[in-house]
């Protein structure tokens, strides 16, 4: 029998099952490490683009002195 | 001469302890803690007018003793409150959470009909915080939100009860009446530098003294910072203890329109909530000006005068700040 321009006997023996196996492995692989990347360039804009400008005040603290105690 | 009897001498009881020997009137400081040593080394550091005892929470209170100040962690101390009310002495709690509190608050038929003061949540917020509240309150004609806000803790007891806090649901007072609350997570809260800005948490806590203080408040709150995971591994916290901040914002009508007071404070949280605690005790005992007998079990806003116990806490080198500008609604 011919497959993909080889017999079948002349394959160097492999675990069963191990062509299948491996390119999803590899697949699987390849889309959490797409998944993982993409989430952690969202992370990361959303890390920066939170770490704008405190709110906005006028004015500062002032010891409680005299009057205040009165 | 009066004796007072300091429980703990963990981080805030032994500056307690330091602050009652600076306090003209007391001639002795018995100062007893689960770890005799520990207490027998503070008292011989603190000078021949402080002596450790041995006295566990519950056992009955020594015969001379004529006022009592409580630091221990949360819960633990109800028994002393309770034996204190029976042997009539009165007592200063500087318990923060909110469930050791509402014991203590359940203490209060007894204390009322034993004639005994109990002062609770005494420490840097709650109870420095009340009373800056009060303080605060009584510049508007009315007033319709306080939202206090507390970041620091005063050691390893203190750093639990936070995080037991932050992760407990939330009853808030709302509209005048107990609500319960979905965690809205932190928001940004301002306290006077250099502790600026830090995530804050609406907590439970004390929110029941506050309206114990202002019950015709229609929002009340109360906010916890978180505490940095690194103080959970370190064994003991430095000589000087933690920094910590409260702040206090209220919200009302004045001069015919809506405006807002905050106030703040910034201090070694052990310092500051020691310090609370020992004036409040002086202040039981009669030491520091008139004897303050309200029998009954209550907070801070409800049992003090502000002025004298702010002027009292200023001289003491915990000073308060009020915020002059534009604050963040």
């Amino acid at each position: 029998m011919v497959r993909c321009g080889r017999t079948t006997d002349d394959r160097a023996p492999r675990p069963r099952g191990s062509g299948f196996t491996y390119t999803a492995a590899v697949k699987m692989f390849r889309r959490v490490l797409l998944v993982l990347g993409v989430a952690g360039a969202i992370g990361a804009i959303a890390r920066l683009r939170g770490k704008g400008e405190l709110p906005a005040t006028e004015g500062g603290w002032r010891e409680l002195d005299g009057p205040e105690f009165r | 001469m009066t004796v007072a009897l300091v429980v703990g001498a963990g981080e805030v009881g032994t500056r307690t302890a330091r602050q009652l020997v600076d306090t003209p009137g007391f001639s002795s400081i018995l100062l007893a803690d689960r770890d005799t040593s520990r207490a027998r080394s503070v008292a011989e550091a603190l000078g021949p007018s402080v002596r450790a005892v041995e006295y566990e929470p519950g056992e009955v209170i020594p015969s001379d003793v004529a006022v009592i100040a409580c630091a221990l962690p949360a819960g633990v101390g109800h028994d002393v409150v309770a034996a204190a009310i029976a042997a009539g002495i009165p007592v200063a709690s500087s318990d923060d959470e909110h469930d050791a509190l509402e014991q203590l608050r359940a203490l209060d038929q007894n204390a009322r009909s034993s004639g005994v003061t109990v002062a609770i949540g005494c420490g840097l917020a709650p109870g420095l915080s009340d009373v800056l509240a009060a303080h605060a309150v009584s510049l508007f004609e009315s007033v319709d939100e306080i939202r206090v806000a507390r970041t620091g803790w005063a050691g390893p007891a203190s750093v639990d009860t936070v995080r037991h806090e932050r992760r407990m649901p939330v009853r808030a007072w709302r509209d005048g009446g107990w609500r319960e609350e979905r965690s809205r997570g932190d928001a940004l809260v301002f306290f006077p530098e250099p502790i600026g800005g830090r995530d804050c948490r609406v907590v439970t806590g004390a929110t029941s003294l506050l309206v114990d203080a202002f019950p015709s408040v229609s929002r009340l709150s109360v906010q916890l910072g978180e505490p940095p995971r690194r103080t959970r591994f370190r064994r003991r916290f430095g000589d000087e203890g933690e920094w910590g901040a409260a702040r206090i914002e209220v919200w009302g009508q004045r001069d015919g329109s809506h405006g807002c007071v905050a106030y703040g404070v910034v201090d070694r949280t052990a310092i500051a909530a020691g310090a609370a605690l020992a004036v409040v005790s002086a202040r039981l005992a009669g030491t520091l000006g008139p004897v303050v007998k309200q029998p009954g079990v209550q907070g801070l806003g409800l049992l003090l005068e502000p002025v004298p116990f702010l002027a009292e806490l200023a001289q003491r080198g915990v000073r308060a700040a009020v915020f002059e500008g534009v604050p963040v609604a």
